[in-house]
């Protein structure tokens, strides 16, 4: 009996207990980071309000441009609530006295609970919503009111109820006209749209509907000559309270022109301007008061500065006067319009100060000079795009006013008076490509090292020696940290050294991303994902992205790779950007790649989109390299070099319906600390290592059937195939591959319809499937396959013995069902691959990353049996089809990481751990994770002062003892007692 | 303690230094007799014994008993062995304390005493057993390699010699392939 039955259980228990990659509650929030964003908030989607008409204090709304709807806490700026909605620009009303906000993205009107961010009710259509307008607090014009049209048709105006999101009326518009806003007055709902007549432009109708019935009461068509041609040339709709507003100008812009909405009269307004600026761009702020008055403020625009004009509109009498005009101020600035009781305030937020005016006159309420916080290389404070106020009056002539500034950097801040209360980096959402780093200099230490080993004896004494009196410099800081070293250690915490802190485990590692934004910017992973810099690196057009294809890093910068070829290089340090390099336009590159050729020196090859590449006419490339292209009709090719131009070795052409979804490679650094596994009875399974594997996962448009292949990218042959039927292309696809093993997941049946339905009713039923394969080199152990203990494997001489099989791979391939979709995996690394990896996958639906332990998804696990006795003591166990996400396994813990799209993953200096960062379209995340437990490192719970105390405590007490046992000893002797 | 001192000026212990207590005698004759002892009896007893002396064995029956003698010694680690096996049966094959060191003890006795094979045997040495002794200790030495033996066994079943493919495979290299993919996608 070689095992006992205590030994199996505890064995048992072992595995299916404590140390497979569980976070525990003491680690989460310590070792990990998360930067929970917004988006870049929009102007006309973000604002103060209070949250339900009882509650006292106000939330900052905003509605990004990453379409993400979230509450701040004003405060301190932390995110009370958020929800991620579709894509696209979406609409958002406040709560006004209420208990919901309300959105409209895409086709989907959802009321919010403001205060907690539930959903409250939701209406879904098949056309995009134009505008939405909300009436609350009674009577028959309650309701939400929206406008949808799809693309050629006519619009429609519906009416939804309030409080249920049913409809209750809706309203089809009789001509092809452009909707443009929504509005509600005494007289009825204005649906304003653009009507595009042949010759003379575009006109501006407004249709006035029965709010409660949906009839048509009246239609009014705004002669507008020629001001207005498309939608953006209407400057704004104001339809804040009883008087709707609708504000244009004419092109040049010279003058402002107003409706009241319902009627048809347009009163006009010369503009005063500035001598000799001409206006830009002008803005419109307007707030309208119990009494029947509007104020508004004209913000007008010019080159370099900027100034405001205030009016006042009486709309019982149509009579616009122009009350007074800001002065013009250089720099750019933002204004901002609350009504607080009967008085209207505009705040003026310049890169130097606040200052609050009232809608009376220009003498200033209060001005606040900013002190801005130093946020090292952090923030560009230059350039503000718009700023939402709050002003709070406090006795007569006191007042304070909290500013929501949002950057032209993307980032966004809020002043109170003068001082900043919090900061967000908005601007970091949307990371394309990120790339770990090393700048604490392990290295330099390994260089210097391997510059004494190299020399000789004398030299590298005298090296050492200088070494040693370098290092001896900094012994007088090292003493005087000491003590508080050692106190923070006994104490468990965080080092607190000012400037570099220790690393002595390779956590501190630094992150460089690039947004699609075109911003860089570096975290250090160690310190919580603390900012170090942030630098706008390539000027962006709006609505286009940057389009990053890798970061690679260097000894102390990294190099950004664009698609298209252009490259650039960014210190770690500081992030100065240097060396911009652009791609030759001809014949349309795709990217470069560096190569080293058989003397050592780097040679570049420009691959093109066509799948071609192209070398320079003398090189001395080897022979024996194969790179590897892909074309936009996703062809794959293998190209052999050599010394004239490369040959195309071999081709991969999905067939006619077929198209390619994922491919996986082996990573740049995969290291592999076995090459064989060793069994339960102590022989050895080989693996199959080879660094050319690619695994190509295709699905057909026609059939539905994924096919993953494994393709020896050298010679371009098969060397396996897995087909799963009747699989949904519109699910996430993805795959990964390190070592000997690869994963993906699809969404599919187990078996084909026509085959199976006979035997088994729920073989065509899809699931969810996680499928991993590993491959080894014979079936049988001990066995290295056909090349035995030949030192080299070649794919194109594959072997000189018999005539057998070529050297294919031993495939054992495990299914599992997963409750759901993986948009994402890949491996972790450690530093000699030594402990198991973990399989980390982005689940989509949970908003996390989970990282699944390499035990439970070993494909030889048995299959409807129990382990034997040495499957167990190679950590074998039955295998279950399903298999549930623990929730021990996902590393964000109980946080919601939205829109996280890769993962990448970095060996830290202890074995045991891998640092992860996960990036997307939102928030960044980052942790460590030890896949079988930190086996190499004190956890929280050791406790260094209990151990310091009993030590102590001995010694303590041997030393009390030590004198009265001597006596006792002296008196027997003496005694005899 | 100064009240049973005649002499006060020196301590208890001073005098108990100078003349300290008798010894008490070692021999048995010295012993008064207890009460209704009667010492003829031992007397005759001892007479008895004395009037019939052991005949002293000739040398050829000293080395009969010799050569026997050395044979129980030969054959003491055979004894042993069942009880060896039962306990490492019953030690179990997973590397603990205890098992451990029953394995070392394993091996150190047996290594031991074929170290000290010759100074074993040496008190039944005579130059007329010399010619038969060689048998006794060859067998005496199988005895302890089949102890050891029986130690082999037991590491071999915990499994600590490097006998299978998975001991070796750390030297076992990873095959060098000839052509490199550069992937370029």
């Amino acid at each position: 009996m070689r095992w006992s039955a205590i030994e199996v259980v505890s064995l048992l228990l072992l595995l299916f207990s404590c140390p497979i990659g569980a976070i525990y509650a003491d680690e989460a929030y310590q070792v990990d980071f998360h930067h929970v964003l917004l988006g870049i908030p929009r102007v006309e989607t973000t604002f103060f309000d209070r949250p339900s008409a009882a509650s006292r204090a106000s939330l900052l709304y905003t509605l990004s441009e990453q379409s993400v709807l979230g509450a701040i806490n004003p405060k301190d700026g932390s995110v009370v609530w958020r929800q991620q909605l579709g894509n696209g620009s979406g609409l958002l009303k406040p709560p006004a006295g209420g208990n919901t906000i309300i959105s409209a993205v895409n086709g989907t009107v959802q009321a919010w609970d403001a205060a907690e961010g539930r959903l409250v009710w939701d209406w879904t259509g098949s056309e995009d919503i134009k505008a939405l307008e909300v009436v609350r607090g009674g009577g028959t014009y309650q309701g939400v009111y929206i406008v949808t049209q799809a693309i050629g048709s006519k619009a429609t105006v519906r009416k939804l109820s309030e409080d249920t999101g049913l409809l209750v009326w809706e309203h089809e518009d009789e001509s092809l006209d452009t909707p443009l806003g929504l509005s509600v007055s005494k007289e009825g709902l204005h649906s304003v749209a653009l009507h595009s007549a042949l010759l003379q432009g575009s006109k501006i109708r407004v249709t006035t509907l029965q709010p409660s019935s949906g009839v048509s009461i009246g239609s009014v068509t705004l002669n507008t000559d020629k001001d207005i041609s498309d939608a953006g040339s209407l400057v704004s709709i104001e339809s804040s309270a009883s008087q709707p507003l609708l504000a244009w100008s004419d092109r040049s812009p010279r003058n402002l022109r107003l409706n009241i909405l319902g009627s048809n009269h347009i009163i006009n307004a010369k503009l005063a301007g500035e001598k000799g600026k001409d206006i830009d761009k002008i803005q419109i702020r307007a707030a309208s008061k119990a009494d029947g008055t509007v104020d508004v403020l004209v913000h007008c625009q010019s080159q370099a500065s900027h100034w405001a004009e205030v009016y006042q509109l009486n709309t019982n009498s149509q009579v616009l006067n122009k009350v007074y005009q800001l002065p013009s101020l250089e720099g750019s600035t933002a204004f901002s319009a609350t009504v607080h009781g009967d008085t209207t305030y505009f705040v003026r937020t310049t890169e130097h100060d606040v200052t609050l005016f009232s809608s009376a006159s220009d003498q200033s309420l209060g001005q606040w000079p900013l002190q801005p916080k130093p946020h090292d290389r952090m923030i560009q404070h230059r350039g503000i795009t718009h700023a939402v106020s709050e002003v709070v009056s406090k006795g007569t002539s006191k007042y304070a006013v909290r500013t929501a500034i949002s950057l032209s950097s993307g980032d966004w801040k809020l002043i109170y008076n003068s001082e900043e209360s919090w900061f967000r980096p908005e601007s970091l959402s949307g990371v394309v490509a990120a790339a770990w780093a090393n700048v604490d200099g392990h290295e330099d230490l390994a260089e210097e090292l391997a510059v004494e080993s190299h020399s000789n004896v004398a030299a590298a004494y005298l090296h050492r020696l200088t070494r040693h009196a370098k290092d001896a410099r900094r012994f007088p800081s090292w003493a005087k940290a000491l003590p508080d070293r050692i106190v923070d250690s006994l104490l468990g915490r965080e080092p607190r050294s000012p400037g570099k802190p220790r690393d002595s485990f390779g956590f501190q590692k630094v992150i460089v991303a690039a947004t699609c934004s075109g911003r860089l910017f570096a975290l250090r992973a160690g310190d919580k994902g603390k900012i170090i810099w942030s630098v706008q690196a390539s000027e962006i057009e709006p609505g286009q992205r940057w389009a990053v294809e890798s970061i690679e890093v260097d000894k102390d910068h990294a190099l950004v790779r664009v698609f298209g070829g252009d490259s650039l290089k960014v210190s770690l340090k500081q992030g100065i950007i240097f060396d911009n390099q652009f791609g030759n336009p001809t014949p349309s590159p795709k990217t470069n790649i560096v190569l080293s050729d058989t003397s050592g020196t780097a040679v570049s090859i420009q691959v093109n989109a066509d799948g071609t590449i192209s070398i320079p006419r003398s090189n001395h490339l080897d022979p024996n390299t194969v790179v590897v292209t892909q074309d936009e009709k996703k062809v794959i090719r293998g190209w052999a070099l050599g010394d004239a131009k490369p040959q195309l070795a071999w081709k991969f052409v999905p067939g006619a319906n077929e198209r390619i979804i994922t491919l996986a490679t082996r990573p740049a650094n995969d290291p592999i600390a076995s090459i064989g596994k060793a069994l339960g009875d102590r022989n050895v399974l080989y693996k199959f290592l080879s660094p050319n594997i690619l695994v190509i996962g295709t699905v057909t448009t026609d059939t539905s059937l994924a096919s993953f292949y494994i393709l020896d990218s050298v010679s371009g042959s098969i060397l396996h195939t897995l087909t799963h039927p009747n699989v949904d292309a519109n699910q996430p696809i993805s795959s990964t591959l390190s070592e000997n093993w690869f994963a993906y997941s699809v969404f599919s049946a187990f078996s084909d319809d026509a085959a199976d339905t006979s035997d088994d009713p729920h073989a065509s039923a899809q699931s969810h499937q996680l499928v991993v394969s590993e491959l080894f080199e014979s079936s049988l152990p001990n066995d290295r396959g056909v090349l035995g203990s030949s030192p080299n494997s070649s794919s194109l001489q594959p072997f000189s013995v018999g005539d057998g099989p070529g050297n294919s791979p031993y495939v054992v391939t495990q299914t599992y069902i997963i409750p759901a979709a993986i948009s994402f995996m890949t491996v972790s690394t450690t530093l000699q691959g030594i402990t198991p990896r973990s399989l980390l996958c982005v689940v989509p639906s949970l908003s996390s990353v989970n990282a699944i332990p390499r035990a439970f998804i070993d494909p030889r696990r048995p299959v409807g049996r129990d382990a034997v006795a040495a499957e167990m003591e190679e950590g074998l166990f039955r295998h279950n089809a399903v298999l549930d996400f623990d929730p021990k396994w996902t590393l964000n813990h109980m946080r919601e990481v939205l829109g996280v799209q890769k993962v990448i993953t970095s060996p830290s200096l202890l074995e045991s751990t891998s640092l992860v960062f996960a990036f997307g379209s939102l928030d960044m995340f980052g942790t460590r994770i030890a896949p079988i437990g930190g086996f190499d490192i004190l956890g929280k719970g050791f406790n260094k002062i209990q151990l310091i105390g009993t030590v102590a405590a001995l010694a303590i007490g041997t030393g009390l003892l030590a004198p009265m046992a001597r006596k006792k000893q002296t008196d027997m002797r003496w005694r005899g007692i | 303690m100064t009240t049973t001192t005649p002499n006060p000026s020196y301590p208890s212990w001073v005098r108990e230094l100078h003349s300290p207590p008798n010894p008490k005698s070692k021999s048995a004759s010295s012993i008064r007799d207890p009460p209704g002892f009667s010492a003829s009896l031992t007397g005759k007893r001892a007479q008895l014994s004395k009037t019939q002396p052991h005949k002293p064995p000739t040398p050829e029956e000293t080395d009969i008993l010799k050569v026997k003698k050395s044979w129980e010694v030969a054959l003491a680690p055979a004894k042993q062995l069942p009880m060896n096996a039962i306990m490492m049966y019953m030690s179990g094959n997973s590397l603990q304390i205890f098992s451990i060191m029953m394995v070392f003890m394993l091996f150190k006795n047996p290594l031991q005493a074929l170290m000290q094979t010759n100074a074993v045997f040496t008190k039944y040495e005579t130059p007329r057993t010399r010619g038969k002794m060689w048998v006794v200790k060859a067998v005496y030495v199988l005895m302890n390699l089949v102890a050891l033996g029986l130690g082999i066994w037991k590491v071999n079943g915990m499994g600590l010699l490097p006998t299978t493919r998975s001991d070796w495979l750390a030297w076992e290299s990873q095959r060098e392939p000839v052509e490199r993919t550069v992937f370029a996608f």
